[in-house]
């Protein structure tokens, strides 16, 4: 027996360990996205089945009491729930709630998503990687003759009017390699050796500063611009897959649902955690070699649905308030559960720019 | 009791967070205490933001005396910090002509 705001508390522990089980389940992640685009098809039940969670009234009740509340977990088929009944991270009460099993056509009728306003859209990460000409938002660049890739997150425009120079904006550690690459530095979309398909150099970057001895110092934005050779290679007020897409700035807020298009996950759904977070340390090395920076009025996102909002590649991505597709925050780092993104008008009054 | 995995914070109650709150979060300190920040509880009202390591008991009550009466929700930090790195696709340019 449980009330709501206890179910609520057990939930948010049971999504963890739920994760982590998906994260390490023997399902290869492209036949777990093909099952989740075919719920019929027959398939070995995995924690990898699981389609939702929440928080909902003992079975049928007609009148719930206040202590009636229990975790929903919302699998694909009848299979799959007999199968989730033996499973002990699955079953077993969680700080005295108890957890009940759905299959998925039950909640289609009944579940109620957290932001209404749209269905999530489906990510196609190879559309994000191929050429497009004009270039919108939300593409692979990677520097010519480079060895690696990162994401256009969006167009800006320094000064007010329309006359003003455009440029690209992403990261620091995409469009200067952390620090290394020279002014002028060419990049192409897609990743590339071709001349042909330069379409900016490297304008500005904010310098990441490591600590040294006697130096802790404090980051706010991991970000860069590049200048476009070409505008008429682009287009302005486009986000790929993103049909709502408002170039606007907008400050982010906790439990804000919000969208991006990146180059490798697509376009991925999630909600802000914490904003103005201060002392994120942020992983610029390996995990083997540690290279630690420490952000300041960083911005945390959580997938939607327990998937990861970003993967690496996705660094520079511009992150939407999904209801209204302004730009709130710029996506450079994360990890199997979080991203880690700085403010997006923090950037731009860097820069002195604008989203266009 | 131990700090969530994961918040989930619900929609902010009103847009901005109260001024005295901003700084109140910004000067949080104690030893336990990792990162500082804003969120919101599930219910919508705007709270501290702190996280600590997995295994700290929550409340810490050197926080709580800090947050000014208001609710503070504690997450637990996790195991590596996140990664900043781009991705380093399988093909590679070949060299130009």
């Amino acid at each position: 027996m449980a009330a709501f705001g206890e179910a609520l508390a057990a939930l948010e522990d049971f999504r963890a360990d739920l994760v982590d089980r998906q994260m390490n389940d023997s399902v290869p992640v492209a036949q777990a996205m093909a099952f989740r685009a075919s719920a019929g098809m027959a398939t070995e039940s995995s924690f990898q089945n699981v389609h939702a969670t929440g928080v909902g009234v003992r079975g049928n009740t007609n009148k719930p009491g206040p202590d009636d509340f229990v975790i929903k977990v919302y699998m694909f088929n009848k299979t799959d729930v007999a199968w989730a009944g033996g499973q002990s991270l699955l079953n077993t009460a969680l700080q005295g709630v108890d957890v009940e099993f759905l299959p998925v056509q039950v909640a289609f009728g009944k579940a109620k998503p957290t932001h209404p306003a749209k269905p999530a859209a489906a990510a196609n990460p190879a559309q994000h990687q191929a050429r497009r000409r004009p270039v919108p938002g939300g593409v692979e660049i990677g520097p010519i003759g480079g060895t690696f890739v990162g994401t256009l997150g969006c167009f800006v425009r320094r000064a007010s009017g329309d006359q003003g120079p455009l440029f690209a904006l992403s990261n620091n550690h995409v469009l200067s390699d952390v620090n290394q690459f020279p002014l002028g530095t060419q990049f192409t979309q897609p990743f590339s050796p071709k001349p042909a398909d330069v379409i900016c150099a490297l304008s500005d970057f904010e310098p990441i500063r490591f600590p040294a001895p006697g130096s802790q110092p404090r980051n706010v934005i991991d970000a860069a611009i590049a200048g476009l050779t070409d505008p008429s290679q682009v287009v302005l007020g486009k986000m790929l897959g993103i049909a709502n897409y408002t170039p606007q700035l907008l400050a982010p807020r906790p439990g804000m649902g919000v969208t991006k298009a990146g180059r490798t996950t697509g376009v991925t759904d999630g909600t802000i955690r914490a904003i103005r977070v201060r002392g994120v340390r942020v992983n610029y090395g390996t995990v083997q070699n540690p290279i630690i920076a420490t952000f300041d009025n960083a911005i945390t996102i959580t997938g939607a649905g327990g998937t990861p909002f970003s993967k690496p590649g996705d660094s520079g991505s511009a992150i939407l308030d999904r209801e209204s597709g302004r730009p709130v925050a710029l996506l450079f780092a994360g990890d199997a559960a979080t991203t880690t993104a700085c403010d997006f008008a923090a950037a731009c009054a860097r820069f002195n720019v604008r989203p266009v | 009791m131990k700090p969530v995995r994961i918040h989930t914070p619900g929609v902010p109650s009103c847009p901005d967070p109260p001024d005295r709150l901003v700084g109140l979060a910004d000067a949080v300190r104690d030893p336990l205490v990792v990162q500082s920040g804003l969120t919101t509880t599930a219910d919508g009202r705007w709270a501290v933001f702190v996280t600590v390591p997995a295994g700290a008991s929550v409340p810490i009550p050197n926080v709580e005396s800090q947050a000014g009466g208001y609710p503070v929700v504690y997450e637990a930090e996790p195991d590596e910090p996140p990664v900043a790195g781009p991705a380093r696709p399988g093909r590679r340019p070949k060299p130009t002509p």
